[in-house]
């Protein structure tokens, strides 16, 4: 136990002077991983050579030539390349598909999915979900507009946070129980099982008996 | 063992009474507070109160704040082809009755967009309210609509109308709430 915790302390003070080496010396490749190509849905580092992004790189390696921090490089060429460049955490999210929301979101009349559903409020929030992918919206857009009109119950799974976690928690808890009771009364059943009776003795004079019954049966 | 043996067998059908009796309980009590069913079997029947916010203006509208009046209260939808025929028809009472009577619509698992149109289209001007995700209208006997429940002055249910309100049942169900 005290090697495990000299061996994250370790590596946590090794990892410390990597990440401001990092900041304050990037490499040229770093940052363009971390900034995401609008036009391509990539990011720079795996964009193929689009108008702007031999530009981009050029200015990437002459801010770093004149010993630019890592952010600061970043913040510079998203400002420079505005439109066509940001910052990797502001990337948009993935498109939504209609089939997915319409398998995860419920009719709110009929206790079924939107795909199982052709009721009008059904039909309606199809529609709704359709336009929405066309405008662009992500998924969660979309998933937060219908909990906003219809409430919480609308997601058929409940959202893995605060007390609806414990949905997803209490059905492994209940396995898990479950199966700990199963061994333990598996393991005390094993253990108390009486041993089989042992094969019954015979009294000294039933057993002479016998053998005088057996010499006269041979002698016969 | 023996003795172990014997609590665990006692654990398990103390167990299945409690799950038993949870469900009797349950049934029993969703009975007692389903205002539609209760009134049905002829049992004094005290409307579920409600605060839910308002649908053409802010703020919400606590059943319970019209207590003394005579309440009629709709459960409706936007996409309840019913509730079209009879939304007119509560409109007209609602100006026949002025001040004697509060109507309250409630809009349920609805888009309040949809729901906003509706009251437009078919000149509703009496407050309406919200109930997204149906829990009021479950307390009131659930799906399908249009539900409407008409509130005496001393607070119990005397009119209860399930399907799409004639003019002439309306009429009647108020007459019986007035005189109450």
């Amino acid at each position: 136990m005290r090697w495990l915790v000299l061996a994250a302390v370790g590596l946590a003070l090794a990892a410390c002077p990597a990440a401001l080496a990092s900041e304050e010396h990037p490499s040229s490749y770093e940052i363009q991983t971390e900034l995401w190509c609008d036009d391509c849905q990539t990011t720079l580092a795996e964009a193929s050579a689009v108008t702007f992004t031999p530009k981009a790189i050029q200015f990437i390696d002459q801010r770093i030539a004149a010993g630019a921090s890592k952010s600061e490089i970043k913040q510079e060429a998203v400002k420079k390349f505005y439109g066509h460049l940001s910052l990797l955490a502001a990337k948009p999210q993935p498109k939504a598909s209609q089939a997915d929301l319409e398998g995860e979101i419920m009719c709110p009349v009929c206790s079924t999915t939107l795909d199982q559903s052709d009721s009008p409020i059904a039909r309606r929030m199809k529609a709704d979900i359709a336009r929405r992918i066309a405008a662009g919206d992500s998924k969660k857009e979309i998933e937060d507009s219908l909990v906003a009109e219809f409430g919480q119950q609308i997601l058929a799974s409940p959202p893995k946070k605060g007390f609806n976690l414990l949905a997803w928690i209490l059905p492994f808890v209940a396995l898990f129980g479950g199966a700990l009771v199963l061994g333990l009364l598996a393991w005390r059943w094993s253990r108390n099982r009486e041993p089989s009776p042992p094969a019954a003795q015979l009294s000294p004079a039933l057993e002479r008996r016998v053998d005088e019954e057996l010499a006269r049966f041979d002698e016969g | 063992m023996r003795s172990l043996k014997l609590a665990g067998q006692v654990a398990s059908v103390a167990l299945v009474v409690a799950l038993l009796g949870l469900l009797v309980w349950k049934v029993v009590q969703n009975d007692r507070t389903n205002v539609a069913s209760s009134f049905e079997k002829g049992h004094q029947t005290k409307p579920v109160d409600f605060d839910l916010k308002r649908l053409e203006a802010p703020g919400k509208l606590k059943l319970s704040s019209l207590r003394g009046k005579v309440v009629v209260v709709n459960f409706w939808a936007s996409w309840c082809e019913p509730c079209k025929s009879e939304a007119p028809r509560f409109e007209a009472a609602h100006k026949r009755y002025g001040d004697r009577v509060a109507f309250v619509g409630v809009d349920t698992a609805d888009y309040s967009s949809d729901a906003g149109r509706f009251l437009d289209r078919y000149g509703v001007t009496y407050p309406n309210v919200r109930d997204p995700d149906r829990s009021v209208l479950g307390k009131y006997g659930g799906l399908p609509i249009p539900r409407t429940f008409v509130i005496a002055p001393n607070w119990q249910v005397t009119g209860y109308i399930f399907g799409e309100a004639r003019a002439e049942e309306l009429e009647s169900a108020i007459q019986e709430a007035l005189t109450a």
